[in-house]
C-alpha cells in the first residue's frame, strides 16, 4: 500500500498555520507542582506507527513523585497526551469535550477546560516530541491518559498507576506485526473531507463527510438524505485503496442515529411520493459541504453543519422555487432532540405551512440525558 | 583473473540491460515521469487540457494536474475515477467514477474543483467491487459514451453476498443491477440510452475522428480471448448476462437459451488480442491521429495491457462492411500495467499505469510514462497486414531485404479458431501451421504479397524469420496477428 497525499496533507496544514499557542512546560505542570527535574522519574512514551496507539499502556509512579514525561511522536499524524482524574469513562468524556471545542480545538491543543485534566502535553507533530514535568497526585489510584485528537480515544489510551509500591515498571504495547491490507485512516483537521466509496453499512452510492471537530455523516446519493452520523475519527479507506479496491470502508467513530426513516420530505400531502434525483455537491475550503438534489424538478440545496449543541447535525434546506404547498419533514424521533427554524413538530413530523418552507433549518441531535430538560417536540393533538 | 571479472561484469551488465530495457522500435524512446512521493497515482484516466496541462484521475479517487514537473490536486474523494474527458474548447472536465458521470467545476477559479455535479447516474450499482464504469468518450454531436463492467460472480472473491445474481449458464460474471455489461450513450439532453450489450470487462473505450467507437474486453467467460470491438448501436457482443436489461428478452429465462443461439446473436470482435502471448488484460485503445508526429503509424490504434505492461499497435480495415485487422506488439514491457493511453499535443504517447490488485509485469504499483518518436527515424516494422482474395498483403515501413523476404520458408504462419463458451477463455482449436504457396516482393521492397489458403473465423499469426530491412535493420516486432472474420469477396 502506498500512502496517498491525503495522508500528509493534514498534519502539514496544521504545522503551517495553527500551532500558535504552544504551551510551555511550566504551564503544563500541575498546580502547585514542585519541580525537582534533577531527580525526576523519567517516563518515555512513543506512538506506534499507523496503529493509533501509545507504545506504553501503563506506567507506575509513587505518590507525589516528580515525573518527567516525554511524548515522542513517531506516527505520521498528530497526537497529544492528557493525564486525567480517575474514572472508567473519563477518557471518552474528556475526548468528546475536546472534539466539541470546534474551531477552538486547535488553539487549545485539544485540551478542554475543567478539573478532569491534570496534566497534558501540547499537540505533537509527527517526528516531534514534547516533555512535561509534574508532581504525581498524592492519592493512590489509576489515572487514565488519552489522546484527544478526533477519534483517537478508542485505542490511544493508557493508565498511570499511582502507588506507594510503584516499581517504575512500564507495560509496553504490542506492535501489530502483520500489516497486510493495511488500514488507511483519513483524518479531518480544519477543513471538511468528502469521500465517495463503499462504506460498511451504507448504500453503494455513499458519500462520507468528515467535519472538523469529530462529527461525521453519511449522505445517501441514491435517495438524497443523510443516513446516519458518527462521532470521532473519520474513515478507514484501506479497503477501497488496497489490493483490488472496492472493499467497504469502515467508519471509525461511534455511530449516532439521525432518525433515518427514508427520504424525509413530502410536499402537498403527508404521504406524497416524489421523484428525487441527486445533483451533486459543493465542497470548498472550510465551508460547510452542500448537497444538491431535485424534488420533482425543483432544486434543493442542503447545507449541513454540526448541531450547535450536542451530538448531531443541522441542515438548512433551500428550495430554488417555493414548494407551494405544505411541506412535511419526517424523522424517526426516538432518542433524538428535534428542532427547526420554522414549522410545528408533531412527534417525528415537522409541518411547514405553505409559504414558510422555501428555506428552513432542521436540527437533529442525540437526546442528552444530562441536559436540564430535553426540548421535546410538541405532541400531535 | 582480470579477464574473468571483466567478463562477469559485462555479462551482468548485458543481463541487467536485457531485463530492464523494453523492446523498442528504432526512433522511439520511453521517458518515465517522476511522481512525488506523497502521490499515489493508480491511473484511471488521462486527458490534456487546451492549455496543454495533463489531467490524471486515479483509482484512489483523485484528479491531478501535471505540467512538466509541477503537480497540483484538482479534485479528490471520487469513487474510483477510471476516466475523464476535457472539452477541447471550453476546458470543462467530466469524470467517470463508479457511481456516476460527474462534471467537475472550479467555481472560484482557485485551481481546485468545488462543485461535483452529477451528470448521470442511471445505471445500477451494488457493493460488488467489479462493477466498474469506464469512459467517457464524446462524439461530434456531444453524446457521451461509457462502458459498464459485469458483476463479479465468483463466490469468495466478490465479497458481496449478491455474487450469485444474473449469471447465465453458470458463467463467472453476472448482472445483479441494471445495465451491467452495457455500453451506454448519454445525449446532450441528459438522456441515458442503453446502446449495446454483451460486454464483459470493457476497461478501455476510444473514439476516432470519424466518430467510430471501439472498446477492449478482457478474456473470460463468453470471451475466448481478449479483444477489440467496434461498438454499433443495438448490437450484442457476446456476454449474455447483460440481456436481462434488453426489452426484447423481458420475461425470458436467459438460462434456457443455448450457447449456440447466443453465438448466432453476437457480433465478433474486430481484432483478437491473443491471451498470454500478446495481451492479458487490455486497457484503453487510442487512435494515432497526430498527423505523423508519432511516426509512420497514422490512423492506427495503440492499446496498452494492464498485466503484460506492453503497448500494442493495431491496424484496421473494412472487409464485407465490418472492421477486422491485425495487431502487433509495439513496446514491451513498460514499467508496469498499462491501462490508459493519450496522445499529447506534441504527438508523444502518454501511458498511465497501475499494477495494484492484479499485479503486472514490472515492480511498480503505479506510474506514468511517455513514448516519444524522434521525428525522423523510420523503424523497421510491418506497417500493416491486409487481406486479399488470395492471401495477405504485407506493408513494410521501409524497404525490406527483397531476397530474404521473397522466400516462402521465411514465413511461419499459424491459424486457429476459438470456442465461444460460458467457461473462462478458450484454447486454440484447429491449430494449423503452413507456409505461403508463394511470395512476391515489390521492386521497392515495401510490400510482400503472400499466397495461401484462407479460412474465415480464424486468427492468422504471421512470423517473419530471417528477414531484415534492406539496410540490415531487423524487424523489432516480427509477428502479426490478423483476425480473419470475413473473407474478401
Amino acid at each position: 500500500m502506498h500512502r496517498s497525499s491525503l495522508f500528509f496533507a493534514i498534519p502539514l496544514a496544521l504545522r503551517c498555520g495553527t500551532l500558535v499557542t504552544a504551551l510551555t512546560t511550566t504551564m503544563a505542570m500541575g498546580i502547585g507542582a514542585r519541580s525537582h527535574a534533577a531527580d525526576a522519574q523519567e517516563v518515555k512514551i512513543g506512538t506506534l506507527h499507523g496503529q493509533l496507539k501509545y507504545d506504553v499502556e501503563e506506567f507506575q509512579v509513587k505518590p507525589g513523585a516528580t515525573v518527567r514525561l516525554t511524548l515522542s511522536n513517531t506516527d505520521e499524524m498528530q497526537h497529544n497526551l492528557l493525564i486525567l482524574t480517575p474514572g472508567e469513562k473519563k477518557s471518552l468524556e474528556v475526548a468528546q469535550k475536546a472534539w466539541a471545542l470546534g474551531a477552538d480545538a486547535i488553539k487549545k491543543q485539544f485540551v478542554p477546560d475543567g478539573p478532569d485534566v491534570l496534566f497534558h502535553t501540547r499537540v505533537v507533530d509527527p517526528q516531534q516530541s514534547d516533555t512535561i514535568t509534574f508532581n504525581a497526585p498524592e492519592k493512590e489510584g489509576d489515572y487514565p491518559y488519552v489522546c484527544t485528537l478526533p477519534g483517537h480515544v478508542f485505542s490511544m489510551k493508557g493508565k498511570m498507576r499511582v502507588s506507594k509500591t510503584a516499581t517504575g515498571a512500564v507495560v509496553k504495547a504490542e506492535a501489530k506485526k502483520d500489516d497486510k491490507g493495511a488500514a488507511f485512516h483519513i483524518h479531518v483537521m480544519d477543513e471538511p473531507k468528502v469521500i465517495r466509496a463503499f462504506v460498511d453499512g451504507g448504500p453503494a452510492r455513499s458519500i462520507s463527510v468528515g467535519l472538523p471537530g469529530g462529527i461525521n455523516y453519511l449522505f445517501d446519493a441514491s435517495q438524497c438524505y443523510v443516513r446516519f452520523g458518527w462521532q470521532g475519527m473519520f474513515l478507514d479507506i484501506g479497503p477501497n485503496v488496497s489490493n483490488r479496491g472496492g472493499g467497504w470502508c469502515q467508519i471509525l467513530g461511534e455511530k449516532f442515529e439521525l432518525g433515518d426513516s427514508g427520504f424525509p420530505i413530502s410536499i402537498g400531502t403527508r404521504d406524497a411520493k416524489h421523484e428525487v434525483k441527486f445533483a451533486g455537491y459543493r465542497v470548498r475550503g472550510k465551508d460547510a459541504p452542500q448537497f444538491f438534489f431535485t424534488i420533482d424538478g425543483n432544486r434543493v440545496t442542503q447545507t449541513i453543519q454540526p448541531a450547535p449543541k450536542g451530538v448531531g447535525l443541522q441542515s438548512e434546506f433551500e428550495f430554488e422555487r417555493d414548494p407551494g404547498g405544505t411541506v412535511y419533514y419526517y424523522v424517526s424521533p426516538h432518542g433524538l432532540q428535534l428542532s427547526s427554524s420554522v414549522g410545528t413538530w408533531h412527534s417525528g413530523r415537522l409541518e411547514l405551512q405553505a409559504g414558510e418552507a422555501k428555506k428552513f433549518t432542521v436540527t437533529i441531535a442525540r437526546a442528552d440525558k444530562a441536559a436540564a430538560k430535553p426540548k421535546t417536540p410538541t405532541e400531535a393533538p | 583473473m582480470k579477464k574473468i571479472i571483466f567478463t562477469l561484469i559485462v555479462t551482468a551488465l548485458l543481463l541487467a540491460q536485457s531485463i530492464a530495457a523494453p523492446k523498442l522500435p528504432a526512433g522511439y524512446s520511453v521517458e518515465t515521469i517522476e511522481i512525488p512521493p506523497n502521490i499515489t497515482l493508480g491511473v484511471g484516466g488521462l486527458a490534456f487540457t487546451p492549455k496543454g496541462d495533463l489531467l490524471i484521475c486515479t483509482r484512489e479517487g483523485e484528479v491531478w494536474r501535471y505540467r512538466t514537473g509541477d503537480w497540483s490536486l484538482f479534485a479528490s474523494g471520487l469513487h474510483e475515477a477510471l476516466g475523464l474527458y476535457v472539452d477541447p474548447k471550453t476546458s470543462e472536465v467530466w469524470i467517470m467514477q463508479r457511481p456516476e458521470l460527474t462534471k467537475l467545476i472550479d467555481e472560484d477559479g482557485d485551481g481546485k474543483a468545488d462543485i461535483y455535479q452529477t451528470v448521470n447516474a442511471d445505471w445500477g450499482l451494488a457493493d460488488n467491487y467489479h462493477e466498474y464504469a469506464f469512459g467517457p468518450v464524446r462524439d461530434a454531436e456531444g453524446n457521451f459514451y461509457g462502458t459498464l463492467n459485469t458483476t463479479l460472480s465468483w463466490v469468495g472473491w466478490a465479497k458481496s453476498d449478491r455474487w450469485d445474481i444474473g449469471r447465465v449458464l453458470d458463467s463467472k460474471m453476472g448482472r445483479d443491477v441494471p445495465y451491467r455489461g452495457w455500453c451506454f450513450q448519454l445525449t446532450p439532453q441528459g438522456k441515458f440510452v442503453p446502446y449495446a450489450s454483451g460486454l464483459r470487462s470493457p476497461a478501455g473505450i476510444a473514439i476516432n475522428s470519424r466518430n467510430e467507437i471501439f472498446y477492449t474486453d478482457n478474456q473470460g467467460d463468453w470471451n475466448c480471448t481478449s479483444s477489440l470491438h467496434q461498438v454499433i448501436k443495438g448490437r450484442f457482443y457476446g456476454h449474455p448476462a447483460s440481456l436481462a436489461d434488453d426489452p426484447a428478452y423481458a420475461g425470458k429465462n436467459l438460462n434456457r437459451i443455448s450457447a449456440e443461439e447466443y453465438d448466432h446473436l453476437r457480433s465478433r470482435p474486430a481484432i483478437y488480442l491473443p491471451h498470454g502471448e500478446l495481451s492479458s488484460s487490455p486497457g484503453e485503445p487510442v487512435f494515432d491521429e497526430t498527423g505523423g508526429k508519432f511516426g509512420p503509424f497514422e490512423g492506427q490504434v495503440f492499446i496498452g495491457d494492464q498485466t503484460k505492461s506492453n503497448e500494442m499497435r493495431a491496424w484496421l480495415e473494412k472487409v464485407g462492411g465490418e472492421y477486422q485487422g491485425v495487431v502487433f506488439d509495439f513496446v514491451d514491457p513498460l514499467q508496469c500495467g498499462v491501462i490508459r493511453n493519450r496522445f499529447a499535443p506534441d504527438g508523444s504517447l502518454w501511458v498511465g499505469q497501475t499494477g495494484r490488485g492484479w499485479r503486472s509485469v514490472g515492480e511498480k504499483i503505479f506510474g506514468l510514462q511517455r513514448i516519444v518518436w524522434d521525428g525522423k527515424t523510420v523503424p523497421m516494422e510491418m506497417h500493416s497486414i491486409s487481406l486479399t482474395t488470395t492471401g495477405f498483403h504485407v506493408q513494410f515501413t521501409k524497404a525490406i531485404n527483397r531476397e530474404a523476404a521473397g522466400k516462402p520458408e521465411n514465413y511461419a504462419i499459424k491459424h486457429w479458431g476459438y470456442i465461444y463458451q460460458a467457461e473462462y477463455g478458450s484454447p486454440k482449436v484447429d491449430l494449423t501451421e503452413l507456409k505461403p504457396a508463394s511470395v512476391k516482393v515489390s521492386s521497392d521492397g515495401l510490400t510482400a504479397e503472400l499466397e495461401l489458403p484462407l479460412v474465415k473465423e480464424q486468427v492468422y499469426q504471421l512470423t517473419l524469420n530471417n528477414i531484415a530491412g534492406a539496410d540490415g535493420a531487423p524487424l523489432t516486432n516480427p509477428t502479426g496477428y490478423y483476425t480473419l472474420n470475413r473473407l474478401r469477396e
